[in-house]
């Protein structure tokens, strides 16, 4: 009886990691097949039945992919678009959320709907008229048009200012009794208690950035300034033949780093998607 | 100097404090302040004013049109097949999504093969912080309906090949499908983060008393966790209502505008079109829609934190 039981059981576990396993494939094949058709011929990657992995890789696939369109641009301004957002909306949030946390005035809830409000209001529902206003200002097609809208960042403002609200008060009083100023007590006290928020909020944005590609598709209208996500896009739309080979291996170059950032930083990026989600 | 001057001195000087700290507060939320009212507040109003207006994308001085940009949208045959579209695609994507993500976090977070568990949980969210650009291609090529790979397989297994988003009959589905698994991994982990939250004493009880699993589920796990499952559908929803990204570049609305879904609708009219003004008229439809979703939403979470 007992033994039938621990056999049962052995059963329901060797089904239990089938099942599982078979989970894993369906999420890790696709990039699998990615990887595997940007390693490919031309002629493999038309074969029936397809070629799982390529008889000889085909690395030259990457430099067809430079030579087809000007991924070092597109790099370049992913790079200086996501890097200025990251840093620069540090100069805006921080204090602002600190001033919800710590301050007292009368719009204070009001700032503070502001802040729920841009959290709701998607940019779906704005691109249009920041378009419009953006034309109007000579800025469509600048590196500006990609950064300024995402630097008051709604979401790092609640999530800074809860972080700020733990810190206990009394700590800037006794720095205030030592003649620190209100900016200093924010930057050098305040600052280094919330690292963790910080980094959290890059971390998002840095993500939502790279991959962001509805806003750099409607502000932008040449090579000089489009990002990396369009230009894929666009080596898509520039194959009159479909070389999927190509596609994929210019896919690739936008995946991999968020793919690497994921390897070495998994459960970090997963608590803080937990977070964001379940605020 | 008298006491009672010295008296009145100190407290002109908190007086003159306390003022001085609330031009502080204000100072150091205004940047975040003036950016916001020019990005979200002033849109919004923007929105609204211009889908009262005729007229182009270039023009200086538009007419103003009333509401007939609005009576525009009610008669156009389009927008009606838009909504539908929007509302199918959302309720196959939430309710798909929803349903998968109980079941696989409920499946994940129990005892059996925890090691194949971790990396389960590592694999189904990588899709969430890939680029909707990549995922779309990449299943552009998957659902090829020549040399694409399911249809490869299925035609090896003796099937015949599936029209993914060839057919007006199938592309708003393999949309959603696409959607379905590049954010499953996201709700798994928002649904295993409440099951955690659960107190093990309450399936000890179920253990000691040997309810079966599939009671033990009904009776004590979904009831537990449904404020979170409510709560993130929401959220789901209102992601679902913004789709853009893979229907620009998976179908561009099509074949036969069986995939023209309201934001695509927006971007169409607005760019392509040149139609700005019932653009913004039907973004005062997708903003009522996320506003009422919205209030949903502060609702169902008004009632999770009782619940809790």
């Amino acid at each position: 009886m007992n033994s039938n039981n621990q056999a049962m059981d052995k059963v329901k576990t060797v089904i239990d990691a089938i099942l599982k396993i078979f989970l894993i494939l369906v999420m890790a094949f696709p990039f699998f097949w990615m990887i595997s058709t940007a390693l490919q011929t031309l002629k493999e990657t038309l074969q029936v039945p397809p070629t799982l992995w390529p008889a000889s890789p085909q690395f030259s696939n990457f430099a067809e992919v430079f030579k087809t369109i000007p991924v070092d641009i597109y790099l370049k301004n992913s790079l200086i678009v996501c890097t200025s957002v990251v840093l620069l909306q540090f100069l805006i949030i921080v204090p602002c959320a600190y001033s919800l946390a710590k301050y007292d005035y009368k719009a204070k809830p009001v700032i503070f709907g502001l802040v729920l409000l841009g959290q709701m209001i998607p940019m779906q529902l704005t691109f249009l008229p920041v378009y419009l206003m953006f034309s109007k200002a000579g800025l469509i097609n600048t590196y500006a048009s990609l950064i300024v809208p995402f630097i008051s960042n709604p979401f790092g403002i609640f999530m800074l200012r809860q972080y700020f609200m733990q810190v206990p008060t009394e700590i800037i009083e006794a720095a205030k009794l030592d003649n620190a100023s209100d900016f200093k007590i924010m930057f050098k006290i305040m600052v280094p208690m919330v690292k963790s928020a910080l980094i959290t909020i890059g971390l998002l944005s840095f993500i939502s950035n790279w991959n962001n590609y509805f806003w750099a598709l409607i502000m932008t209208n040449s090579d000089a300034i489009r990002t990396l996500p369009i230009g894929i896009t666009l080596l898509k739309s520039s194959e009159t033949l479909d070389r999927w080979n190509i596609i994929m291996a210019g896919n690739l170059l936008l995946v991999l780093p968020m793919l690497v950032l994921y390897i070495f930083a998994s459960k970090k990026i997963r608590n803080a998607f937990v977070y964001s989600g379940i605020k | 100097m008298s006491k009672k001057n010295k008296h009145l001195e100190i407290q002109s000087v908190a007086g003159s404090n306390e003022k001085r700290e609330k031009l502080i507060g204000y100072l150091m939320a205004l940047p975040a302040v003036v950016l916001l009212i020019a990005f979200t507040v002033y849109p919004l109003f923007y929105l609204f004013y211009r889908s009262l207006y005729g007229g182009s994308i270039i023009t200086r001085e538009p007419k103003f049109v009333g509401i007939d940009n609005y009576v525009a949208l009610v008669e156009s045959r389009d927008f009606g097949q838009v909504l539908r579209n929007t509302a199918v695609y959302t309720i196959i994507t939430v309710g798909l999504t929803m349903v998968l993500a109980i079941i696989i976090a409920v499946w994940l977070n129990g005892k059996r093969n925890s090691k194949l568990n971790n990396i389960a949980q590592t694999f189904i969210f990588t899709p969430h912080i890939i680029s909707m650009v990549s995922v779309s291609t990449l299943f552009l090529w998957l659902m090829d309906s020549k040399n694409g790979f399911i249809n490869s397989v299925l035609v090896a297994l003796g099937f015949e090949p599936y029209t993914f988003l060839s057919s007006p009959d199938t592309a708003l589905l393999s949309v959603s499908l696409v959607s379905v698994w590049k954010g499953l991994g996201y709700y798994v982990l928002l649904i295993m983060a409440a099951l955690q939250n659960i107190p093990t004493s309450v399936y000890e009880a179920a253990e000691m008393d040997d309810t079966p699993p599939l009671r033990t589920f009904f009776k004590i796990t979904l009831p537990m966790i449904s404020p979170t499952i409510l709560f993130i559908s929401v959220v789901a929803v209102i992601a679902s209502f913004r789709v853009f990204d893979s229907i620009n570049i998976m179908t561009g609305g099509g074949p036969l505008n069986s995939t023209n879904t309201l934001v695509y609708y927006i971007y169409d009219f607005a760019y392509t079109y040149g139609k700005p003004g019932q653009a913004c008229a039907a973004g005062i439809v997708l903003l009522v829609f996320v506003c009422i979703v919205t209030y949903v939403q502060f609702l169902v979470g008004k009632k999770r934190v009782h619940y809790q």
